[in-house]
């Protein structure tokens, strides 16, 4: 993927992002008037918040500084040291017309470089606690008055550009009242100018003077080889043409807010004089030009809900369609194959369009999970920064997608994760250097697909978590008592780093006292179907690593038979399945093991750990070997009965918690089965 | 809904109530908070819950779960039969199935037939009922569904 293809993307994505946020700041600041409360408040600081922080990491500085400026006002009146009057609320409106402008401006390739500064200053003066000098006055349409010129003030910093390649003209034309081709007239001008010289920008812009969206006036801007005596001559040879002035361009000293839409003529570096071409139309020609439109056109924006009720009803397609491809085998059995051949035919066909839909569904709430990573070299650079760190984070698997449902909620314990490595796991420079270890600490950051499963990696190559110092703190926190302490093996101690109530900072600093603690962390993770495993070497550094379900939705997994019930394993947590003679089962400590490859591996009754009886004195028993962290569990059921995809189903909360279970299922015959958590089922004390 | 008689009423006013058997006594809930009542089907159990919990079932693709009444009243064990039925309720938790002996009606109980829960009840059952109606000559305990149900 090449470098400016990456870019095109993130610059989409910010644009999504920003058109979501500019939309919430909108809607709340309107009611916010009427209904100043906090929630609403907050709801709007953190749209500006979001803002702020997306069009930093995408190097917007206008942008940024004025959704910063926006975050200050709005933090204020949330902190109650400033209160909403109508000057504030007209801002904030003003800042949201500007945002659309440059989030506008972005998408058309031409950065945010729209003119901002009377809005940053009123914010700031607002800030500081003046009651209300407002020096522009939002949606006014700019007037007459001390602006005059309609060329948006946003082009102007590129025509000062120009000018100091050579001087620009202004020119102002006022059409008859009965003008009745007005847009003839003005291709005219235009034609006129660009025979000598170069359209820089026109108001209106080339569209509305094309559809004849104007009164009577409108302005080229230009650069040309002719005097203005000469031009004056020509001009005067378009009739219709009620007055026309044509003088040096100035730029207007007042700034006016609300603009119309612009089009910027960029003046091609290699095109000199006499190569004009019209606005806007030949803009597109110029592919891979500086001007690179974002593609913002050929998306729909579609409520997650709907996309969430569309995934259930495929859900029930594809109970149903199990269903009927069991029906038809029935029927297959009872009048022989040729009899039912259409159906089958017919079922066979259904199986595969249901497939095809839940594919093309599942896809529709897929996302490269770059839309998480992206924000996070941002805040590590910040982050090494305030702690005077060397760092280099290393991205890669951006493009690795997964359910929006889990990207939605693996960003902040990744992020916390990060923090912890950046802040905790990597020592200082000098620390480093004396370490022999190069000074610049690397983060790596890794996503890939594994089955049916993305795999996120953290690996810092720091200090390393010292599993004595966890066992010490996880005394000192009551955990366990010291004897406990003493028994853990080192993995099994550093396992207390996702125990509540155990902070492995040695002082609070002001990174790891905010945020979420590894406990919570490693609790989110679990509630996905996820599991995160961590791998440190005192001096070398830590790895942590995140398998999770690419959705929350549908799961493959492996049927299995106890008593009457079928059980749903989750493939993913399946390692393999053994048909194991009784005698090769041994005990140790009157706990039943089996030696698989020179390993020995604990067996687990799935039976008598769900406390229901199975089927006892088989010659043959099936075993399910499971992997739960990296240990190895073996799960003795009655039987197998195959592999199949399952639509998850989650408890109703009325059940409460039911260690072992992470959800149910219907499967074809109708019935429900429940879906087994592996992590739940086996205590953790026979690991 | 079937096998249900309406007992027809005179007044509007009053309560429409679903009466249900559980062994020789009559018990009522409020009609509206009843979504259907289905028969007896396959219920899946759920391990390591508590024992009022019988497990889910399918109800048209979704899977609700199932009490047992008996249990949740302390009322002795005893088999399903023909007659038992899953009343499925609303809660805030979403459909729940209630299994019960029999359905055997709907009535309309006004204030006057309602009186206050007489002290005699046992403990247990005292913070469930809300009160005790008194129609054509039969008692009914009128459960007070939420809490019926709370586990």
């Amino acid at each position: 993927m090449s470098a400016e293809l990456d870019m095109q993307q993130y610059l989409d994505l910010f644009l999504q992002e920003a058109e979501e946020q500019l939309e919430t700041l909108e809607q709340e600041t309107l009611k916010l008037e009427d209904d100043p409360s906090d929630e609403r408040l907050a709801v709007i600081f953190r749209a500006a918040h979001t803002l702020k922080g997306s069009s930093r990491a995408m190097g917007f500085a206008r942008f940024a500084e004025l959704t910063h400026e926006m975050e200050n006002v709005l933090d204020k009146l949330r902190l109650h040291q400033l209160t909403l009057s109508t000057p504030i609320a007209d801002a904030l409106f003003g800042c949201q017309d500007v945002l659309r402008q440059m989030a506008a401006s972005i998408a058309d390739g031409k950065g945010d470089s729209v003119e901002c500064s009377a809005l940053v200053k009123a914010l700031q003066g607002f800030a500081e606690g003046s009651p209300g000098l407002m020096v522009v006055s939002s949606p006014a349409p700019s007037p007459a008055g001390p602006v005059d010129t309609a060329i948006p003030e946003a082009l102007w910093p590129t025509l000062r550009e120009a000018a100091t390649q050579s001087p620009i003209l202004h020119a102002r034309f006022t059409l008859q009242p009965d003008c009745v081709m007005k847009f003839v007239r003005a291709l005219m001008a235009i034609n006129i100018v660009q025979t000598s010289g170069e359209v820089l920008a026109t108001a209106p812009d080339s569209e509305k003077l094309e559809e004849e969206a104007f009164d009577r006036t409108f302005e080229i801007v230009f650069q040309s080889t002719e005097s203005a005596e000469s031009l004056r001559a020509l001009f005067g040879q378009v009739s219709e043409v009620e007055a026309f002035e044509v003088k040096s361009w100035e730029e207007p000293k007042a700034a006016a807010l609300e603009t119309p839409a612009l089009t910027v003529e960029v003046p091609d570096e290699a095109a000199g004089p006499g190569e004009g071409s019209l606005p806007a139309s030949a803009e597109g020609a110029k592919a891979g030009g500086p001007t690179r439109k974002a593609d913002s056109g050929q998306t729909v924006r579609v409520d997650v809900s709907r996309l969430d009720n569309l995934m259930n009803l495929v859900g029930e397609l594809v109970i149903d369609r199990t269903r009927i491809a069991q029906l038809g085998a029935e029927l297959a059995a009872k009048y022989g194959e040729m009899e039912v051949d259409a159906l089958t035919e017919t079922v066979g066909h259904i199986a595969r369009i249901t497939s095809d839909l839940q594919d093309q569904i599942m896809k529709a709430r897929m996302m490269p999970i770059e839309t998480v990573f992206n924000r996070f070299p941002r805040v590590v650079r910040d982050l090494a920064q305030k702690l005077g760190k060397d760092v280099k984070l290393e991205v890669s698997g951006g493009e690795t997608e997964l359910d929006r449902s889990v990207i939605e909620v693996i960003g902040d314990p990744l992020l916390h994760i990060l923090r912890n490595s950046v802040d905790h796991g990597l020592e200082l420079p000098d620390d480093r250097e004396k370490a022999g270890k190069p000074r610049t600490g690397r983060v790596v950051l890794s996503a890939r697909h594994q089955e049916n499963h993305i795999v996120i990696e953290i690996v810092d190559d720091g200090k390393g978590i010292d599993a004595d110092r966890i066992r010490r703190k996880a005394v000192e926190s009551g955990l366990v008592t010291s004897e406990q302490a003493a028994r853990l093996t080192d993995k099994e101690a550093l396992q207390f780093i996702f125990a509540s109530g155990l902070s492995t900072a040695a002082e609070v600093t002001e990174v790891s006292g905010r945020g979420v603690g590894m406990d919570i962390v490693r609790s989110n993770i679990q509630k996905l179907g996820g599991i995160i495993d961590l791998d440190t070497t005192l001096g070398v550094g830590t790895r942590f690593s995140l398998r999770l379900p690419l959705t929350l939705a549908i799961i493959r997994g492996l049927l299995v038979k106890m008593g009457r019930q079928i059980y749903v394993l989750p493939l993913g947590s399946v390692v393999e399945t053994l048909l194991v003679r009784r005698a090769q089962i041994q005990t140790v400590n009157q706990r039943e093991v089996i030696v698989i490859r020179d390993v020995t591996t604990p067996l687990v009754r799935l039976g008598s750990a769900f406390g229901s009886r199975g089927q006892e004195g088989h010659e043959d028993e099936y075993v399910v070997v499971v992997g739960i962290a990296e240990q190895r569990v073996g799960l003795v059921v009655d039987g197998l009965i195959g592999e199949q995809e399952v639509v998850i189903k989650s408890l109703s909360r009325f059940c409460g918690e039911a260690p072992g279970v992470s959800g149910a299922t219907i499967l074809g015959d109708g019935n429900v089965a429940l879906i087994v958590d592996v992590n739940g089922v086996v205590p953790a004390g026979r690991r | 809904m079937e096998e249900l008689t309406l007992t027809e009423s005179a007044g509007l006013e009053g309560q429409q109530t679903v009466v249900f058997r559980l062994g020789p006594e009559s018990y009522g809930i409020d009609i509206f908070r009843v979504n259907e009542i289905i028969r007896l089907r396959e219920i899946t159990p759920i391990p390591r819950t508590g024992s009022h919990i019988r497990g889910l079932v399918n109800l048209r693709g979704k899977t609700i779960p199932v009490i047992d009444l008996r249990d949740r009243l302390g009322l002795p064990y005893q088999e399903e039969t023909d007659t038992s039925r899953i009343i499925v309720v609303e809660t805030e938790h979403g459909n729940i199935g209630a299994i019960v002996d029999a359905v055997s009606e709907v009535v309309t109980l006004t204030d006057e037939q309602v009186e206050p829960t007489p002290q005699l009840v046992g403990d247990g059952e005292q913070e469930v009922v809300r009160g005790i109606a008194k129609a054509e000559g039969r008692l009914i305990t009128l459960l007070d569904l939420d809490r019926a149900l709370a586990a």
